[in-house]
């Protein structure tokens, strides 16, 4: 298991840079805000959990931690995909009910950790793109390509992702 | 609790405690007395600006007290604050200290130093009220 | 220096004290003339006026004098108790915790606060007027005293031939333990609270102790006191040693009554650390003794060899001092060292009992849950090695790590009792309210379970104790018509049983309405109609969400408000409510807790691969089951041993693989016979099932790691462990799940 510990936002050049984390997920680059990133780990060992929804692809342990992880293939697309060989999971940490949750999401590969200017992000498009926009907090150019800013609190929005009952009704609440 | 320094010199030093004097800093007050107390033929604590005080203080008062008349210096306490005289009253200490104390007259009424030794004896009390 | 961890103490004790004075007061009604009960009750409240004193908290100081005086009246048998004087008493109660509360956080009383603290001062003022009308009664009635009267003493000293002194005051001698300073007491406060019982008629300090000033230690406390004292009527010799109870024993108090016997006042001057002629002095300039009287003494002394080898042998401690006294009554000496034995058990006690922050604890169980976790590790790599040797000290080595696991999770257990006890109040004042006629009885106060519990069990239990005092007992009219006593009785009790806390909140009011709630159930579409259901399965409807909110409009005759609360908070505790009903009989219902929350001992089993974990405490046994297909065809039962179980495969349940199907583990293990299946029997609760799993692994210690709130709503897991090879297991919900099976294996039979 290999850790990159990665840093908060700089001033730059007198413009208000922000430090993001870029991946790629399927054709897409993405990017989340680094503040909300604990750590980037590669493969590690995923626990399958019986009877959840897909986009929980398991849990795992990360010193001494248990921690979900969900999969960003299946929140966006609904895909149940397989592990790819590139496969990464970007520890992220949120507030929830006034406690810190960690949870993993699992996406392709990372791309880089970059400085990129503020301004230069434009406010989310209102079509033109595959996934909710409400995931999206942002869009940027960035080398040729774009660059799709996440809401890492939209995209794992705990009340939501928690928001399950199990197949065929068995187990959900205990009025049978 | 701080002191001030008011004059200082062999024949008389005159010193200045202020704030709390108690357990919590009792000894620190020993340790700033023992710079001063051996250094100077009459040592002078103005006791004016002492906020809250314990048996500890009131010890030390003593102590230093009789240690003088043992070596034959002088130390004298002057402008009392009302905590001081509040320990000095009950513990019956006014002639034991053998000082001159001022009691404000509103204040006269919260005091009557009625406690103490009947018959006052030895040196160190010219003046016991 | 630790003045404020002396207040500290104060604080807690006040709090241990006004517990022990609301208990004792909940019970005075029923106790009016257990005398020992009610000098209890005085004790207390004395104890919270003296300490409050030493710390100068003067207002509790003042309220609690009045509140003792009442309760003075009551143990001398001049105020009678009514109901209203326990009412006021139990307010005075209210009050006086107020203002010991305001003192620690160190708030001011508001204008309100002020007034009510009159209010009640008034009618506390009130009883004790009652008992000076009352007194021509009262004195008819053979008064049983105490202690006795400090008239004893004068009487014996008159009436004794020996001369004693001309002094008509008490006389004190104080000298205090080198660290009086230090442990945050002020020997001032105890001299301005002596004055509170009578008036110092001199006080002399004594200095003779204090060395020269470079050798003056000024945290070290060399003066000491003697003080004549004109005691207040009513006041003895243990009175005057009261106020000096909180001194310990490395302290040296001597009380002489007024016209002792020269003879003691020779003892006194052997027993004080200083010279006689010292002593001498200070006792005849303070007017004390006469200088014939000293005299006297002093030739005494000097032919008596004992007293001089007892004063070199060291200053004796007070309880010794006043052996020496022979004129002290007997019964007196008695109470007196035994208040003082009493006294020293308590510091012994509170001198090995330590107090931790509870997040030190916390972070000791973690720490000792990865200690557990490396601990398994190790043990499965050395079974690897072969070596018998190594295999040995990690034997020794994991035993060490149980029994340290298991003394840190008993750090955290504390006895439910306090809880209890808190409970007397709450009937007491609903019961008055609601003009019910209850009693509480408490059993298994004793019973420990995890600090966290404790916490966390307290409002879902308040919840049921009002429910039952509401909806579940009758008024007293209405239990005399049902041919009941007219005191109806809510039992709280505690008890372990199969690895599981039990907690019962029982009554004997009128039960669940079998009808009313069938009614409801049906409307609720939770049954069919004509749906026969048991009792307890009907009862436990009452807990649902839907219901509870149903019921309170429809006022069904049970206890439908906020059951569902109640069970949400003990489900998050991973404990399970039950209910036991019986129409006109009363109601019980029992929660069952996990003895702890964060390590258990478990049990391994493999489910298609996958390692799930038992609590093995819940485990019954596992064994092979052969099932046949008609066993299956007729649901999900099993016969064991004459019993018959549900189960639940799990394989199906979790992987949606049938019964029969080979598994790809069982493929690779390769099992002994075709229809043989491993199975797990778990209880809980009193219930019982079978759970079909792929292989059984054994015993794993587990330390509970939560899921988080991704999972809360999941509810047949209740958390994750970690394996020695950093595997994650799965921590099955065996409650959740038996109930689950049970539900399923029912409605299969009922369709």
């Amino acid at each position: 298991m290999k850790e990159k510990r990665i840093y908060e936002k700089e001033e730059h050049e007198n413009r208000t840079m922000i430090q993001l984390l870029s991946f790629r997920q399927g054709k897409e680059v993405y990017a989340v805000r680094i503040n909300s990133v604990r750590e980037v780990i590669d493969s590690i060992a995923i626990t399958p959990i019986p009877l959840v929804p897909h986009y929980i692809k398991g849990v795992i342990n990360l010193r001494g931690n248990v921690l979900p992880v969900i999969d960003l293939n299946a929140r966006f697309y609904g895909d149940r995909g397989g592990i790819e060989k590139s496969t990464s999971i970007i520890i992220v940490e949120l507030q929830s009910h006034e406690e810190i949750v960690s949870i993993g999401l699992m996406i392709d590969a990372v791309k880089e950790v970059m400085m990129f200017p503020e301004e230069e992000i434009d406010p989310t498009p209102d079509f033109g793109t595959n996934i909710r926009t409400d995931f999206i907090s942002g869009i940027a150019r960035h080398e040729e390509n774009y660059l799709i800013l996440l809401d890492i609190n939209a995209v794992l929005n705990i009340e939501e992702l928690s928001d399950f009952t199990c197949p065929d009704g068995v187990l959900e609440e205990r009025n049978g | 609790m701080e002191f001030a320094i008011v004059s200082k010199s062999s024949a008389e030093t005159e010193i200045k405690v202020i704030g709390d004097c108690t357990i919590y800093n009792a000894q620190q007050i020993k340790t700033f007395l023992d710079e001063h107390y051996f250094v100077t033929d009459h040592l002078v604590l103005n006791l004016a600006g002492v906020d809250e005080v314990d048996s500890s203080f009131f010890q030390l008062l003593v102590a230093i007290k009789k240690d003088a008349t043992r070596i034959k210096k002088r130390v004298s306490y002057i402008s009392h604050s009302l905590p001081v005289l509040k320990y000095i009253d009950l513990y019956g200490a006014a002639a034991l200290l053998g000082d001159r104390i001022v009691v404000k007259k509103e204040d006269r009424e919260k005091f009557d130093f009625k406690y103490g030794l009947k018959i006052v004896k030895g040196e160190p009390s010219n003046e016991s009220r | 220096m630790n003045l404020d961890s002396a207040k500290k103490v104060f604080f807690l004790e006040s709090r241990e004290n006004l517990q022990r004075i609301e208990e004792n007061l909940l019970t005075l009604v029923d106790n009016a003339h257990d005398i020992e009960f009610i000098n209890a009750l005085f004790r207390e409240v004395h104890t919270i006026k003296g300490s409050a004193g030493m710390f100068g908290y003067q207002e509790v100081t003042d309220f609690a004098h009045n509140f003792e005086n009442v309760l003075d009246g009551v143990r001398k048998f001049e105020i009678t108790v009514t109901p209203e004087l326990v009412e006021t008493a139990l307010d005075a109660h209210d009050y006086m915790k107020l203002l010991i509360s305001y003192a620690e956080e160190d708030r001011e009383l508001t204008d309100d606060d002020l007034r009510q603290g009159e209010l009640l001062s008034e009618q506390l003022r009130g009883f004790e007027d009652e008992q000076t009308s009352n007194d021509s009664i009262s004195s008819s009635i053979p008064k049983k005293p105490l202690i006795q009267k400090p008239e004893a003493d004068k009487q014996r000293d008159q009436s004794s031939t020996a001369p004693g002194v001309e002094s008509k005051y008490w006389h004190i001698s104080l000298r205090f333990g080198e660290n009086v300073f230090t442990t945050g007491l002020d020997p001032f406060s105890f001299i301005v609270y002596l004055k509170n019982i009578g008036e110092i008629k001199n006080l002399i300090t004594v200095t003779e102790m204090i060395p020269e000033f470079k050798d003056f230690n000024p945290e070290i406390c060399y003066i000491g006191f003697e003080i004549d004292f004109d005691a207040a009527s009513g006041v003895d010799k243990t009175k005057i040693l009261e106020v000096f109870e909180f001194l310990t024993d490395d302290c040296t108090v001597i009380i002489l009554p007024p016209h002792s016997e020269v003879e003691h006042y020779c003892q006194l001057i052997a027993d004080l650390p200083e010279s006689a002629v010292q002593i001498g002095d200070i006792l005849t300039q303070s007017g004390t003794l006469t200088k014939i009287e000293l005299e006297e003494a002093l030739n005494l002394q000097q032919h008596s060899k004992k007293s001089d080898s007892l004063n070199t042998g060291g200053r004796p401690l007070l309880g010794e001092v006043m052996l020496t006294e022979k004129m002290i009554s007997q019964p007196i000496m008695e109470a007196a060292l035994e208040k003082q034995k009493e006294n020293r058990v308590k510091e012994e006690q509170r001198k090995r009992s330590i107090r931790i922050d509870a997040d030190k604890v916390d972070q000791l169980i973690t720490l000792v849950g990865e200690l557990v976790i490396s601990g398994a590790n190790i043990k499965q790599r050395t079974a690897k090695l072969e070596d018998s040797d190594l295999t040995e000290a990690v034997e020794q080595m994991a035993r060490l790590v149980d029994d340290v696991r298991d003394s840190t999770m008993y750090i955290r257990m504390v006895p439910i009792g306090e809880t209890f006890s808190s409970f007397k109040r709450t009937v007491h004042d609903l019961s008055r309210d609601m003009n019910k006629k209850v009693d509480l009885v408490i059993n298994g106060g004793e019973t420990e379970l995890d600090k966290t519990l404790v916490e966390k069990i307290q409002d879902p239990l308040m919840h049921i104790v009002r429910n039952a005092l509401d909806h579940g007992i009758e008024t007293p009219e209405e239990r005399v018509s049902n041919g009941k006593k007219q005191k109806a009785i809510v039992n709280l009790n505690a008890f372990h049983e199969s690895g599981s806390i039990v907690i019962e909140v029982s009554d004997d009011g009128q039960g669940l309405s079998r009808e009313k709630i069938y009614k409801k159930a049906v409307e609720n579409g939770l049954l069919a109609s004509g749906q026969t259901v048991d009792d307890r399965t009907l009862w436990n409807m009452i807990m649902l969400p839907g219901f509870s909110t149903a019921a309170q409009v429809t006022d069904i005759s049970g206890r439908g408000v906020g059951m569902d609360v109640v069970k949400k908070n003990i489900d998050s505790l991973r404990g399970v409510v039950d209910i036991d009903s019986k129409e006109s009989e009363g109601t019980t219902i029992r929660i069952h807790l996990p003895l702890t929350l964060a390590i258990i001992d478990g049990f391994l089993v493999t489910v298609e691969k996958q390692k799930y974990v038992f609590p093995l405490d819940m485990v019954l046994e596992c064994t092979d089951v052969e099932f046949n297909q008609d066993d299956k065809e007729g649901g999900d039962f099993f016969t064991l041993r004459g019993e018959v179980l549900p189960y639940l495969c799990l394989q199906e349940l979790f992987y949606g693989v049938a019964m029969g199907e080979k598994s790809s583990d069982e493929v690779q293990h390769g099992s002994q016979g075709e229809n043989k299946n491993k199975i797990v029997i778990v209880e809980y609760a009193r219930k019982r099932a079978g759970f079909v799993v792929d292989r059984l692994l054994g015993e794993f210690q587990t330390v509970i790691k939560p899921l988080g709130r991704l999972f809360h709503n999941m509810h047949w897991i209740s958390g994750a462990t970690i394996l020695g090879n950093g595997e994650v297991a799965l921590i099955i919900d065996v409650p959740r799940l038996i109930e689950y099976v049970s539900k399923m294996v029912n409605s299969r039979r009922a369709q």
